[in-house]
């Protein structure tokens, strides 16, 4: 699930896969601006199945946020 | 200039600054998180007051609120410099979330190209300033190899020409309905 949240990330941010970890923020990164958070947010929520409420877009700073909502989406 | 109309989206909507906004804009301005590359203000609220006045005598020249759709004020937008059809998009300065800062930009591009009809919006940002061009990229902007200094600053140029910001307008507004 790691693996595959970095490959995302990479592919829509644009960048090598030794610059990402989970503990990316988005400070640390120049290339995720703002609206390659949005596309981060719905590749994310395509390819997991799962819906990050709106008033908690702004709240993700680092790719390791995203995993509290993968989680919840985890089969048993 | 003082735009008399609100200019409404779906997340924010658009409204000329008033003095009355001066309190939030100078808030706005001196917050560390958010200056780092605009032109510093001194913390003094009847210079800012005096500055917006000023503003809203300047011929060409408009400066907006954004707004929540609940009303609250996120942040400010401007075109500027408005000459021979072409207009500057700056002064964006914004604590809204990623939805509600991209969709102010297509509203202010919007009002440019259709309601002012001006053929180019272009923007200037502090070459460091990484991940703004990178939004202005991502956006659809062309940037290019062209720097100005500016207040001590090396500022790179991004345009967007009216022929190509149909199809841009198209992808970003679909990002807008995801998320609506």
């Amino acid at each position: 699930m790691e693996d595959k949240l970095i490959q995302i990330a990479t592919n829509v941010l644009g960048i090598k896969k030794e610059n990402i970890s989970l503990n990316s923020s988005r400070e640390d990164i120049d290339e995720w601006d703002s609206l390659a958070h949005l596309n981060l947010i719905s590749e994310i929520e395509e390819q997991f199945g799962v819906k990050i409420p709106f008033e908690e877009i702004h709240k993700i700073r680092k790719l390791s946020d995203f995993l509290k909502y993968v989680n919840k989406n985890k089969p048993l | 200039m003082i735009y008399d109309n609100v200019l409404k989206g779906k997340f924010v909507n658009l409204r000329s600054v008033l003095t009355s906004d001066s309190e939030f804009i100078l808030k706005l301005r001196l917050d560390e998180n958010l200056n780092k590359y605009i032109n510093k203000v001194d913390n003094d609220l009847e210079k800012q007051i005096l500055w917006i006045k000023n503003q809203q005598k300047a011929e060409n020249d408009y400066y907006f609120l954004i707004e929540s759709i609940e009303g609250n004020p996120l942040g400010t937008i401007s075109l500027y410099n408005i000459k021979n059809s072409e207009g500057e998009f700056g002064r964006w300065v914004s604590i809204g979330n990623s939805v509600q800062n991209l969709e102010s930009v297509i509203i202010l591009h919007d009002f440019g190209f259709y309601e002012l009809g001006l053929d180019l919006i272009y923007s200037e940002t502090v070459r460091e300033n990484k991940k703004v061009l990178n939004f202005h990229k991502r956006f659809g902007a062309t940037i290019l190899n062209d720097f100005t200094e500016y207040n001590n600053f090396i500022l790179q140029k991004a345009i967007i020409k009216k022929e190509g910001y149909k199809n841009i307008r198209k992808k970003n507004i679909e990002l807008i309905n995801y998320f609506s």
